[in-house]
C-alpha cells in the first residue's frame, strides 16, 4: 500500500533522525501499552489508581487544583480542599462545605475517611444548625431543611460504599443515619447485617442488627431466634471462659419478645437485669 | 599500518570505539563526577526545607487526631519528596549538558575512549543517585516520626473501638484486628512501594529530560518541553478515563491512542495516594512497575543516544 503523496513530501522533508525517533516510540508505544493495560487492570482491583467519574466536579476543581492533578499531586490538591471544608464549617456555610468534599472524594475516592467526615457535616452539623441555631429561617422551614440534609448526608454515605464497599465504618455510619436521624428499625437492621458480612467487620455489628430486628414491627420472630443465637453463645463463653459478655440490652430485648410472642415460662431465659446498677443476674441453677 | 592511518585520518578518538563498547567502571567514575558536581550545587540544602516542613507539621498536629496527623505527616512528607523530586530532575538535567559544553568539560571526557553512551548513561546515573540519595534521607526522616505517631493511633482506634461497640463485649479477634488495621497505617512494605514509585517516576522524568536535552537549544526549553510532557504523562489516563465514560468518535480515539503511544504514562506511577491512607499495594504489582520504569529508562537512553551519536557539539 502506497501511502498518499502530501504525506510521503512531507516524510521526504523530515530530517531522518525525527523519523527514525519517532519511529522508536511509536513501536515502543505498540509494545508498552498492553503491559500497561495489565499493569492498571491489577493496581485497579487492588483500589489503586481509581477511575474518575465524568463528572461536573471535575470543572470545579479550577485550574490549580488541576494543574495540582496533572503534577501527580492528588492528595495535596484533596488536603487543600478539606483544609477549606474546615473553614467553611465554622461559618455554616454547608452547601459550599458540600461541594468542597465532593471535590475531596473525587480526588481520593478510596480515602474512606473523607466520605464519613464529609457526610457527618451534612447529617450532624448542618441539620443540627438549622433545627436548632439557624435563627434567620422562619420555623415551618427549619425541619424541613435539617431533613434535607440529613438526606444529603444519607447520599454521600451510600456513594462512599460503592467506592469502598469493603468498608465495615461506612456501613456503621449509614446504620446510625438510620437510626438516630430517620428512626427505621427495620432498615437498620439491614443495613447492620450487610455490615457484620464484610470480612474484618467487628462482630458486634451482629449482635446492632439483632437488637434493632427487635424494634421491627412484623420481624419478631426472626430476632427472637437471632437474640437466643447470641444468648447462648454468650452462656457457653460465660461457661468455659468465665467472661460475661452480654449486656443489658440483648436480656431486656429478649425478655421483651418472649412477653410478645408468648414463650412459654420453661423456655424464657433465667436472667433478669438490675436496672439500679444494669447488672445482669444470672440465677445458678444446680 | 591500517590502524595508523585511520588514527590520523581526522577520526575522533570516541568514534574508533567499537560501536557496542561498554565500561560500567567508566559509567560510573562519570556518574561520580556528576554526584560531586550536583553536591556543589547545594542539592541537599533541600533537606533542611523539608525538615523544617516537618517539624511545622509535627507542631502542628500535635493537637489534631493522632490518625489526622499520620495521614497529614505522610501526605505533606510525600507532597515535598515528590515536588524536590520533580523540579529536581528536570532542573537539574537540563542543565548537565549546556553546562558540560560551557566549561568545556565535554569536550575534554569526548576526546577520551569514552563512547557517548557511557557519556550519557553516566550523567543519568549521576541525577538519578543523587535524588535517590536525598529521597531516602527524606523517607527515612518520615519514617522516624511515623514510627513515633504509631502508639497513638493504635490508642485511639481501640478507644474509638470501644465507643462503636457502645457497651457491648468486644472480642479479642476484634481488638487484635484494629490493633492490625493500625499497624497497617505504618511503616509497611507498602509504604515503600510508594516510595520506590516515586523514585522510578522521577527517574523517568530525569532521562525524558535527557532525551530532550540531546536536541534542545537552551536549558529554558527543556525545562518548559520536560514540564509539559510531565503533565501530558499524567493527563492522558484521565483524559482515557474521562472519554471512555462520555464517549468519544473516531477523531478522539485516535488522539487519545497516539498520547498513550507517544508519552511515558506517568499516571501508572502515582500510588501514593492509595498507600498512604492504608491501602496495601501487592508486591507482583510493584514489580511490574518497576519493570515498566525501567523499560522507560532504558528507552530514553536509547532516544537520548540516537540523537547524540553524532551531533555537533
Amino acid at each position: 500500500m502506497q501511502l498518499p503523496e502530501p504525506i510521503l513530501k512531507i516524510a521526504r522533508r523530515l530530517p531522518p533522525k525525527f523519523t527514525l525517533v519517532t519511529t522508536v516510540i511509536i513501536l515502543a508505544g505498540f509494545a508498552r501499552v498492553p503491559y500497561e493495560n495489565v499493569l492498571l487492570k491489577n493496581l485497579r482491583s487492588d483500589g489503586f489508581l481509581p477511575q474518575h467519574q465524568a463528572s461536573s466536579a471535575t470543572e470545579q476543581i479550577g485550574v490549580q487544583g488541576f494543574i495540582g492533578i496533572l503534577g501527580g499531586l492528588r492528595y495535596m490538591v484533596a488536603t487543600f480542599f478539606t483544609l477549606k471544608a474546615n473553614e467553611l464549617w465554622e461559618t455554616q456555610d454547608w452547601d459550599d462545605l458540600e461541594e468542597k468534599y465532593r471535590l475531596v472524594t473525587l480526588l481520593q475516592p478510596r480515602d474512606a475517611e473523607s466520605w464519613s467526615t464529609g457526610a457527618w457535616h451534612l447529617y450532624a452539623n448542618a441539620s443540627a444548625w438549622y433545627r436548632l441555631d439557624d435563627r434567620t429561617l422562619p420555623e415551618p422551614l427549619r425541619e424541613p431543611r435539617a431533613k434535607e440534609y440529613e438526606r444529603r448526608g444519607e447520599a454521600i454515605l451510600r456513594q462512599g460504599i460503592k467506592w469502598n464497599p469493603h468498608d465495615p465504618w461506612l456501613w456503621r455510619d449509614l446504620g446510625g443515619v438510620y437510626r438516630e436521624r430517620f428512626k427505621d428499625p427495620c432498615a437498620t437492621a439491614q443495613i447492620y447485617l450487610e455490615a457484620s458480612k464484610i470480612p474484618n467487620a467487628p462482630s458486634f455489628f451482629y449482635r446492632f442488627y439483632a437488637y434493632q430486628l427487635a424494634k421491627c414491627p412484623g420481624e419478631e420472630k426472626k430476632a427472637y431466634v437471632e437474640l437466643m443465637k447470641i444468648y447462648e453463645h454468650g452462656k457457653r463463653v460465660l461457661i468455659e471462659q468465665d467472661v460475661m459478655v452480654w449486656r443489658p440490652t440483648l436480656i431486656v430485648s429478649i425478655r421483651d419478645l418472649e412477653e410478645k410472642l408468648g414463650i412459654p415460662q420453661s423456655q424464657r431465659i433465667p436472667e433478669r437485669v438490675e436496672n439500679e446498677r444494669m447488672r445482669i443476674i444470672t440465677p445458678i441453677r444446680s | 599500518m591500517t590502524s595508523e592511518n585511520s588514527t590520523t585520518s581526522g577520526d575522533s578518538p570516541s568514534s574508533i570505539l567499537p560501536a557496542f563498547a561498554f565500561s560500567p567502571s567508566r559509567v560510573w567514575v562519570l556518574a561520580q563526577s556528576t554526584i560531586v558536581q550536583l553536591v556543589r550545587m547545594k542539592v541537599f540544602y533541600f533537606l533542611l526545607v523539608f525538615a523544617a516542613l516537618i517539624l511545622v507539621i509535627v507542631a502542628i498536629g500535635l493537637l489534631w487526631r493522632p490518625v489526622d496527623h499520620l495521614l497529614q505527616i505522610k501526605r505533606w512528607s510525600f507532597g515535598a519528596m515528590y515536588v524536590f523530586s520533580m523540579v529536581y530532575s528536570i532542573s537539574a538535567t537540563s542543565l548537565l549538558l549546556p553546562r558540560d559544553v560551557e566549561d568545556r568539560t565535554l569536550y575534554t571526557i569526548l576526546s577520551k575512549p569514552v563512547p557517548r553512551f557511557e557519556y550519557l548513561a553516566g550523567r543519568l546515573l549521576g541525577v538519578i543517585s543523587v535524588n535517590a540519595i536525598a529521597m531516602f534521607a527524606m523517607f527515612g526522616l518520615m519514617c522516624v516520626l511515623v514510627m513515633w505517631k504509631i502508639p497513638a493511633v493504635e490508642e485511639q482506634m481501640m478507644n474509638e473501638l470501644r465507643a462503636a461497640a457502645n457497651g457491648e463485649a468486644i472480642s479479642l479477634e476484634d481488638q487484635e484486628r484494629t490493633l492490625a488495621a493500625a499497624r497497617q497505617q505504618g511503616v509497611t512494605l507498602s509504604l515503600f512501594w510508594g516510595f520506590w514509585a516515586l523514585i522510578l517516576k522521577a527517574s523517568v522524568i530525569t532521562v525524558v529530560t535527557l532525551f530532550v536535552s540531546t536536541f534542545a537549544t537552551s536549558s529554558l526549553f527543556t525545562i518548559v518541553s520536560t514540564t509539559m510532557i510531565v503533565f501530558i504523562g499524567h493527563f492522558h489516563q484521565i483524559a482515557m478515563d474521562y472519554w471512555f465514560q462520555e464517549g468519544i468518535g473516531l477523531g478522539g480515539i485516535i488522539v487519545s491512542n497516539l498520547l498513550r503511544l507517544m508519552f511515558p504514562n506517568l499516571a501508572m506511577f502515582d500510588v501514593v495516594d492509595e498507600v498512604i491512607t492504608g491501602s496495601t499495594l501487592a508486591t507482583g504489582a510493584a514489580l511490574q512497575m518497576t519493570g515498566l520504569g525501567f523499560f522507560y529508562l532504558a528507552l530514553f537512553l536509547v532516544l537520548s543516544q540516537l540523537i547524540f551519536v553524532d551531533k555537533e557539539l
